[in-house]
């Protein structure tokens, strides 16, 4: 080394022009780096309200945000929990619905020439407009949200989990033909497991549109819930509880999103072609 | 219970239809193959078959009236140029193409659809991705809902006789082209079928790991007699593996050569170094090349059997 003292380990790892060799260091830096620049942003944003002297009504300080949440955390995880356990039903049942029309679509030819065209023409119609409808056929209650939330995320799914289906090794067919193997034990022991990584990715998709769902749903018609809150405070011009409220939303989707990640990488550790 | 096992007796003893080499009896999952068929019948008859391919544009004749007998324990490779109608010829004698015309008999039983007592092996290692060499060899027993533990020592001593003892628990990605390929072979063997059904499985290898094999296949054979039917589309090949070679040529592909190899068994690479053996590929090599020219002349002229010497 040519520079010694100062180079501390940040340091180092901000002048290094390029990625370290050993994989710690790439970690390390993966890290650092998007936490780094959220910190500037967040930093960016605290100092524009202060010195620029912005009224908390057009945009509220990440730390008066913060204090919000802290102090009123029962009130927010109050409207948290039905927000999230929507969300979490909407997705299991758009999962299931997407994986159900996967396997009619690739066993049944008569039912992929008629559904799959419609499926697509579907994913055209702006969903979101359809929202109010589901109010008017299921009432006000949770099953509206839900019905219209699983209706805008069970779409990834049946792509996806097709595509899967469609993917597997026309070599491997023929052997489990060979061996008189049924459909059942085809699906089971090849067609699913290499589907697999196609399923999981559509269910990430899945996950983040039942988010959205649900919300839309809190926002034309809820007594509860984070999309509520958020509308309720808008109006009343309480922007801090609104942002608040969003912070909240934010970190219930990572949590979701995190579980679909922790069931995949538990599959992996049965269903990957490295060894692990 | 010994094993490896003891080697099968000759065609010629009996009673085959007790299979003293399995580590369990299949019970009433396997009719035995030759039940009902005369001792001295063929184990695989293929009568006057073809096929044609119905495609959307003009139908393919793939295979126009090929006949063929393997006895059992026998050895046959079918040889030919590709898009000659091989492989077409053996999916039909594995039950997964149905012929459009003639038939083919296992055991004097017609062939309808796959049978669990015939082991496939194709070109591609075709291995699960997901599961450990171990778990690959034992996919048959899986699917055929045998007891998977009971075949587990079968299946490695299986794979430390293709030299694979170590990487039992290895994922494909982790196995070379070779390797994979025997991993495969053990999978074809698990499940103790009477016929082997192989489709160029050594094709995608390299020319050295290629020569290893077949010198693998001879040996495996030795101990765990197959009657085996053969794709290649190397002269070479065929030649240093099979008891006979038929030759497959001509637009629609007849059977242009039944050639019996006259070379002893067990068989060391060093035969392929004896002028005997040059003499048995340049014929083969003339078949192919006559077969390529004029189907119609080749049959009637080479259809004797090879007795050692050549014209
Ligand atoms: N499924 C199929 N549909 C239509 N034509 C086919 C099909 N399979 C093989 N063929 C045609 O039949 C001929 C023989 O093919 P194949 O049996 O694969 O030959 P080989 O194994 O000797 O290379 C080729 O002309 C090929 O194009
Ligand atoms: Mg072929």
């Amino acid at each position: 080394m040519a520079t010694t003292g100062i180079g501390t380990e940040t340091g180092a790892i901000i002048a290094t022009p390029t990625p370290p060799k050993e994989s710690g260091g790439a970690n390390v830096r993966g890290i650092v780096l998007p936490l780094g620049l959220a910190a500037i942003v967040l930093v960016g944003w605290q100092l524009a309200v202060t010195l620029g002297h912005i009224p908390p009504v057009i945009l509220p300080s990440p730390v008066s945000i913060t204090r919000y949440i802290i102090e009123r955390y029962d009130i927010l995880l109050m409207h948290a929990v039905p927000t999230t356990l929507e969300s979490a039903a909407s997705f299991v049942l758009a999962t299931l619905l997407g994986i159900a029309l996967a396997i009619i679509i690739t066993y049944s030819q008569i039912a992929r020439e008629a559904l799959y065209p419609n499926l697509v023409f579907f994913q055209l119609i702006p969903k979101i407009a359809l929202a109010p409808l589901f109010i008017i056929w299921l009432g006000i209650g949770s099953q509206s949200r839900i019905a219209f939330s699983v209706f805008i995320a069970f779409f990834p799914v049946v792509i996806a989990t097709t595509a899967g289906f469609a993917n597997v090794d026309k070599g491997m067919l023929r052997l489990c033909r060979a061996l008189t193997a049924s459909e059942w034990q085809i699906f089971t022991s090849v067609r699913f497991p290499a589907a697999l990584p196609h399923i999981f990715s559509g269910m990430k998709i899945a996950i983040t549109l039942a988010i959205i769902g649900v919300i839309i749903g809190e926002f034309i018609t809820a007594q509860a819930g984070l999309g509520y809150l958020i509308i309720f405070a808008t109006a009343r011009a309480d922007t801090e509880i609104s942002m608040a409220a969003i912070v909240v939303l934010c970190i219930c989707g990572l949590l979701l999103y995190g579980l679909v990640a922790l069931g995949e990488s538990i599959a992996n550790r049965f269903y990957s072609a490295d060894n692990s | 219970m010994s094993w490896p096992p003891p080697k099968r007796a000759p065609p010629s003893s009996a009673n085959m239809s007790v299979d003293l080499t399995l580590p369990l009896p299949l019970t009433n999952s396997i009719p035995a193959i030759n039940a009902g068929a005369a001792p001295s019948a063929p184990l695989v008859s293929v009568r006057a078959v073809e096929k044609t391919y119905f495609t959307r544009q003009a139908p393919v004749q793939a295979v126009a009236s090929a006949s063929l007998d393997v006895a059992r324990g026998e050895f046959v490779s079918l040889l030919g140029p590709s898009g000659c109608g091989k492989s077409t010829l053996l999916m039909m004698i594995a039950g997964l193409e149905q012929p459009t015309g003639g038939s083919i008999l296992l055991g004097g039983a017609e062939v309808k659809k796959p049978r669990r007592d015939i082991g496939v092996i194709f070109q591609d290692a075709t291995l699960l991705p997901w599961k450990s060499a171990l778990d690959n060899v034992l996919f048959p027993i899986r699917i055929l809902k045998l007891p998977v533990e009971a075949y587990r020592p079968r299946a490695l001593e299986l794979l430390n006789m293709v030299g694979l003892s170590g990487f039992e628990h290895k994922k494909p990605s982790e196995l070379s082209g070779g390797m994979r390929q025997r991993v495969a072979i053990c999978r074809s063997l698990i499940h103790d079928p009477d016929i082997l059904l192989m489709d160029e499985p050594f094709s995608a290898l390299d020319a050295i790991t290629r020569d290893q094999m077949n010198v693998a296949l001879s040996e495996i054979l030795e101990t765990y007699k197959k009657t085996v039917i053969f794709v290649t589309h190397s002269i070479r090949e065929a030649a240093f593996l099979s008891d006979r070679v038929v030759v497959m040529g001509g637009r629609p592909s007849t059977i242009a050569l039944d050639m019996t190899m006259p070379f002893p068994r067990p068989r060391r690479f060093e035969i392929e170094e004896t002028p005997e053996f040059a003499l048995v590929c340049r014929k083969l090599r003339l078949t192919i090349e006559e077969a390529h020219q004029n189907p119609l002349a080749v049959r009637s002229a080479a259809s004797g059997t090879f007795a050692g010497k050549i014209e």
